[in-house]
């Protein structure tokens, strides 16, 4: 229930529409009280002698006019407090989602995307169903309960106390179970959440699920899911199945109570049989509000566990943030400077990186090179601070990277990653997503580097192509150029290159490297790549093997070498000489 | 900037709400529960029954006990009212399990129909339908559909019961109180008919807000990294407050509708009552209607309206769920990946490998021609690299020998078959693909290279994931495992996967691309022994990936321009010369030099 504190600033900026809503609620509820009173008067009216029809038509007229009411009241109040409830939805929403945004990769290798959907979707409705139709019920249920109560201790009060004994018997086993509910809730939630990513990863690798016939595979491992869900839901309804008509339970046992004991009551003269008769009445007022009250249970735990989950997913920090206060000054010429950096994904893991030391300095071209799992791209993480390199070894004009604002370090230095990404929206919006003011020549400009310009514009749509859900419509080549065109229109002072056209044909990417050098002029540029061969061109070269910075020079100097780049560099020419004699 | 949908075209607007088509469609997932459905509706008739004991033995206990003043009796009295509450007790409890269990075996077997059909559907439905949408169906909307068929079943009938009783009832008591009262049915079924459009609407476009927030999430948490490089989370943000505020703008919608229409169906209820104490008491006065009548009638009406009101209240359940089963049904009405041709079942045969391209014209939207008439065949047992520029439709002509796509023009045949009238599955088993983009499933190493349970030791297993290099991953025994590998590992996953299997022909798009030459060449002997003795093509935009080849095959702009060995091509000084020149000639001078 605690979960609920979440929720206190929403409650606050909605304090006066919840009021007044609340208010209406009450006001309806004690309205709906008095169309039994005039239906008792026209009845008494009809009873006794000389009635006239005029006096029916005031009834009419009195009962109608209060439904009138009513009808007015509650549209008012639905509008008022569900509004209020779908307001709160949207907020905590939107704030689960900035919260998301804030997070790093991470915390995204841990996290499952189906996972957050479940949590922004299926819980936060949990959460507005508990704010809305809980409220009301609660509401409801507590003011005709407690109504009916005081009916009652005004008639007999011994009798009350009496007939009204279960009343702690079943609080002490609601409570009991309720403890169990929230467990079980939870686990209902959580097996959702595995739903909707297992449903979601089998879609994403739709190709490889073809192409490999796994659809029985896909489906053995989602059904799995399904019936575990299934289950816990059966397990979550035993607990609902004994909280509904226990709550039902003991209005009827206290009604035992009432006839058993009431019974001797009215003989002992202690009550009247009228007294009695209307008892009984207000004992069966009672049952629906203490029915109801199972039911609000059951939707404000759901509420609660699911606050506590979304909590759990805004109670990470982002491992990387802005430091209050930050205004770093830059020493020219721009730099990025690493300094014995060692990295590793976690305590305990074998570092990815060790004590590595570079200089990137401007404008020059450079190229980092290893083999596959030799840290490159790790490298090209920490240096845009997707990853969080230790204090003391990353620094951009001299200045500790820690101590630059996220968004001005990223304006300056920017990544190409290696998995071209593209959203689902058109040629055009995707590269306006790097500078949105734009013009178009400018898009058509880095097109032209990225030597794109002539098949986008055989394009019947052209720049308005759609290139669907991570760019589908598009070969690995294009993806890839249409993502170095979007870097290039930034234009950042640093621009890192991770293994960016590796999809493209040699002959493309040769025309693409002349272009970016004229393009680039006077900005840095660093190629992450294990291929060397047409690469040679570029100032400095650093070589990884397993973490470790071994070499670093220009190409010739480092052939000069005969050390780990020479015997990669030879051996790729081998392949082809080999290749060529085998001919 | 066109935004709303994100690129996509939200399933047409979909004809006039049919309920009870879709009902009827519903029928075939609840008739294989039909006992327990019934057990559900007997149930929930014994607890109407149930119900009416207590008032009995209530006014047993006045008449007979407490008037008279006898106490004898009273006590067994009580005693059996709480039998009676035991007894309703254990069924309410029962009613819950057996309706619990009915919804979710519904859900269950719906969810997995749906599930199973997404993933027959051909690939270009996945390019036009964001997998955000997708999910959402299987999930949020199956989901919906619980209440419904829990509550429809077993309290609506028995409402719908009641309120047919009840109606005979009046008729009985008084004919012309009971049809004044129902000039009152009339506005009730016309206000329904209204709202249920609206309600509908509303639903509808609430389903559709969800479907279109599940996508823009799916997306963004994606490409989450990417946001971040660009610095582009207040961008992304304002977008996302924009697809939740339709959300919110669609909930406000839904509450409008039914804020007016829930207490308008309660003020029927309450005019009714005016109605029949104006009539009825003029009636009373002038002694055509006896007094008690009209008290009777006065309670009857209300216990008239109170499953009407019940059934009103489940309206709104119904409405949502109706608006989600149409999103269901839509989907699973999408024609399947389906044999291009009537295919006899015939036992799967070992395919000698022999691939035949005859005149196959194709293009993804019937315009633009990817595929240019193209023909060549490969012998079994051949090597084959494909050769050409970026988006030459090398990746296409995979794409069609793996049946994704049907070609406009021509036939490809293999060993003789067309492959229109090979079984998909049989075609895919037998070819062994290694896609451009690698996709690796949450789960282990050893799960993600096997993928089907196999025959396969655990010493096979560990042999295997020696030769690809994978060893030194073997003991990484951290969770998330396979989202924390480079790129080049997952092409070594993507190669093992083939490895595990025995295709009879193999093609590899661009599956070294992200592989480095030392870590290929570690590689290169399992390679080697792979593509011996099976047909084999490669794609490579390298070259010297595509050392295995013996002949080479050059596209260009969807034609076969050259094919031939790589000193026939060379000799021939012609495109492949040329490309090669550019290539490699300098470099190797340069090294060289």
């Amino acid at each position: 229930m605690k979960s609920y504190r979440l929720l206190f600033p929403y409650f606050r900026q909605g304090l006066i529409p919840l009021s007044l809503g609340i208010f209406l609620l009450l006001s309806v509820d004690f309205l709906q009280l008095l169309i039994p009173r005039f239906i008792k008067g026209a009845i008494d009216d009809l009873t006794t002698q000389g009635t006239s029809d005029s006096g029916m038509v005031r009834y009419l007229l009195l009962i109608l006019g209060t439904a009138l009411v009513i009808f007015g009241l509650r549209l008012v109040w639905r509008r008022l407090i569900f509004g209020q409830a779908r307001r709160m939805e949207a907020a905590l929403r939107s704030r689960l989602f900035e919260h998301l945004l804030r997070l790093t990769p991470s915390y995204y290798q841990r996290a499952s995307i189906g996972d957050l959907m479940a949590h922004a979707t299926n819980d936060i409705e949990a959460v507005r169903m508990a704010l809305g139709m809980g409220l009301v019920s609660l509401v409801d249920s507590l003011i005709l309960g407690s109504a009916a109560v005081a009916f009652m201790a005004y008639i007999n009060l011994k009798l009350t106390l009496i007939s009204l004994w279960p009343i702690p018997l079943v609080a002490f086993l609601t409570q009991r179970l309720s403890k169990l509910l929230h467990q079980r809730i939870d686990s209902v939630q959580a097996t959702f959440s595995k739903i909707m990513e297992k449903v979601r990863e089998s879609l994403v690798g739709i190709v490889v699920v073809k192409s490999y016939c796994l659809q029985e595979r896909e489906e053995d491992r989602l059904a799995r899911l399904s019936l575990q869900y299934e289950e816990q839901n059966i397990r979550l309804a035993r607990i609902m199945g004994t909280l509904f008509p226990l709550s039902l339970l003991m209005t009827n046992l206290s009604l035992a109570v009432v006839l058993w004991l009431g019974g001797r009551q009215v003989l002992a003269k202690e009550i009247t049989a009228g007294d009695f008769v209307a008892f009984i009445s207000y004992l069966g007022l009672l049952s629906w509000p203490v029915m109801a009250l199972g039911w609000v249970i059951n939707l404000i735990k759901r509420g609660a566990v699911s606050l506590e989950r979304i909590e759990r997913i805004l109670n990470e920090t982002p491992e990387i943030s802005d430091l209050p206060g930050l205004r770093p000054s830059f020493q020219d010429p721009l730099s990025l400077e690493i300094k014995a950096l060692t990295y590793s994904y976690g305590q305990g893991q074998k570092p990815v990186l060790g004590g590595v030391t570079m200089e990137f300095s401007s404008p020059k071209h450079y190229l980092v090179t290893g083999k596959t799992g030799s840290g490159k791209t790790t490298l090209a993480m920490l240096m845009v601070r997707l990853l969080e390199a230790p204090g003391g070894s990353l620094f951009l004009g001299g200045q500790e990277i820690q101590a630059i604002p996220l968004a001005r370090l990223r304006k300056m230095v920017s990544l190409v990653p290696q998995d071209p990404f593209l959203f689902s929206e058109t040629i055009r919006a995707n590269l306006l997503l790097a500078r949105p003011e734009a013009l178009e020549e400018d898009l058509w400009d880095v097109l032209k580097v990225a030597a794109f310009e002539e098949e986008i514009r055989t394009f019947p749509q052209g720049l308005d192509t759609v290139v669907g859900e991570k760019g589908v419509l598009l070969s690995g080549g294009q993806k890839q150029r249409l993502c170095l065109a979007r870097a290039l229109l930034e234009n950042p002072l640093i621009l890192i290159l991770d293994n960016t056209l590796s999809a493209v044909d040699l002959n493309t990417e040769r025309k693409i490297q002349e272009a970016l050098t004229a393009f680039r002029q006077g900005r840095t540029t660093v190629f992450i790549s294990h291929r060397l061969i047409g690469l040679e061109g570029v100032e400095t070269i650093y070589l990884l093997d397993e973490g470790t910075l071994v070499e670093s020079g220009n190409h010739h100097q480092l052939l000069r070498q005969r050390g780990l780049y020479y015997q990669l560099y030879q051996f790729q020419c081998l392949e082809m000489e080999l290749r060529q004699g085998s001919f | 900037m066109s935004f709303g949908d994100f690129g996509y075209i939200e399933g047409e607007r979909l004809g006039r709400p049919y309920d009870l088509r879709l009902l009827k469609r519903l029928f075939p997932y609840l008739w294989p529960w039909r006992y327990r459905w019934m057990l559900g509706l007997l149930i929930s008739l014994g607890l109407t029954f149930l119900d009416l004991i207590p008032p009995y033995l209530t006014k047993q206990a006045i008449d007979h006990h407490i008037l008279p003043g006898e106490l004898k009796g009273l006590s067994s009295l009580a005693l059996i009212l709480v039998l009676v509450l035991s007894l309703n007790f254990g069924l309410q409890y029962i009613q819950v399990m057996v309706l619990e269990r009915l919804g979710q075996r519904v859900m269950h077997t719906l969810r997995m129909k749906l599930f199973a059909h997404l993933l027959t559907l051909p690939l270009p439905f996945f390019q036009h339908n964001p997998i955000g949408r997708l999910v959402t169906r299987a999930t949020n909307d199956i989901e919906n559909l619980n209440e419904m068929v829990k509550s429809l079943l077993a309290t609506l009938f028995k409402d719908v019961f009641l309120t047919l009783a009840i109606f005979g009832l009046l008729l009985t008591l008084d004919f012309r109180l009971a049809l004044v009262t129902f000039t009152l049915i009339p506005p009730i079924f016309i206000s329904a008919r209204l709202f249920s459009r609206q309600a509908r609407d509303a639903f509808r476009d609430l389903r559709r807000r969800i479907a279109q927030l599940n996508a823009f999430l799916q997306e963004s948490l994606a490409g989450m990294s990417l946001i971040q490089i660009l610095v582009r989370e207040k961008k992304r943000s304002d977008d996302f407050l924009e697809v939740n505020h339709q959300t919110y703008l669609a909930g406000m919608k839904q509450i409008q509708v039914f804020a007016l229409f829930l207490p308008l169906m309660e003020l029927i209820s309450v005019a009714a009552i005016a109605l029949l104490i104006w009539y009825g008491g003029g009636q009373v006065i002038q002694k055509s209607v006896s007094l008690g009548t009209l008290v009777a009638f006065l309670s009857y009406i209300q216990m008239f309206f109170k499953p009407l009101r019940e059934m009103t209240e489940k309206y709104s359940v119904m409405q949502s769920a109706m608006a989600s089963l149409e999103r269901i049904f839509e989907l699973l009405d999408e024609a399947a990946e389906k044999e291009e041709r009537e295919i006899k079942p015939e036992p799967m045969e070992k395919w000698a490998g022999k691939i035949e391209f005859q005149n196959i014209r194709f293009a993804y939207d019937s315009k633009n021609w990817v595929i240019k008439d193209l023909s060549f065949t490969i012998h079994p047992g051949e090597t084959v690299a494909i050769v050409g520029m970026t988006g030459g439709g090398k990746s296409t002509l995979i794409r069609l020998l793996e049946g994704f796509y049907a070609p406009q023009q021509g036939r490809i045949v293999i060993d003789g078959r067309d492959l229109q009238t090979i079984p998909k599955k049989e075609l895919r088993t037998r070819i062994g693909l290694v896609p451009q983009e690698t996709f690796l499933f949450e789960g282990d190493l050893q799960e993600n290279v096997l993928l089907q349970p196999s025959g396969a030791s655990d010493q096979e297993w560990k042999t295997l994931a020696e030769t690809m290099h994978l060893g030194a991953l073997l003991n990484r025994k951290e969770p998330y495992l396979t989202r924390s590998l480079s790129a080049g590992e997952q092409q070594l996953v993507a190669l093992a996967r083939v490895m595990a299997r025995d295709p009879a022909i193999l093609v590899l798009d661009e599956a070294t691309s992200q592989i480095d030459a030392y870590t290929e060449m570690l590689v290169q002997d399992a390679l080697s022994r792979l593509l011996s003795g099976r047909t084999s093509l490669i794609i490579a935009h390298r070259l010297f990936t595509l050392r295995q080849a013996r002949r080479i095959l050059v596209i260009h702009e969807g034609r076969l321009v050259e094919d031939g060995t790589h000193v026939d091509l060379m000799q021939k000084k012609g495109y492949y010369y040329r490309l090669y020149q550019l290539q490699f000639k300098k470099e190797v001078h340069l090294q060289f030099s």
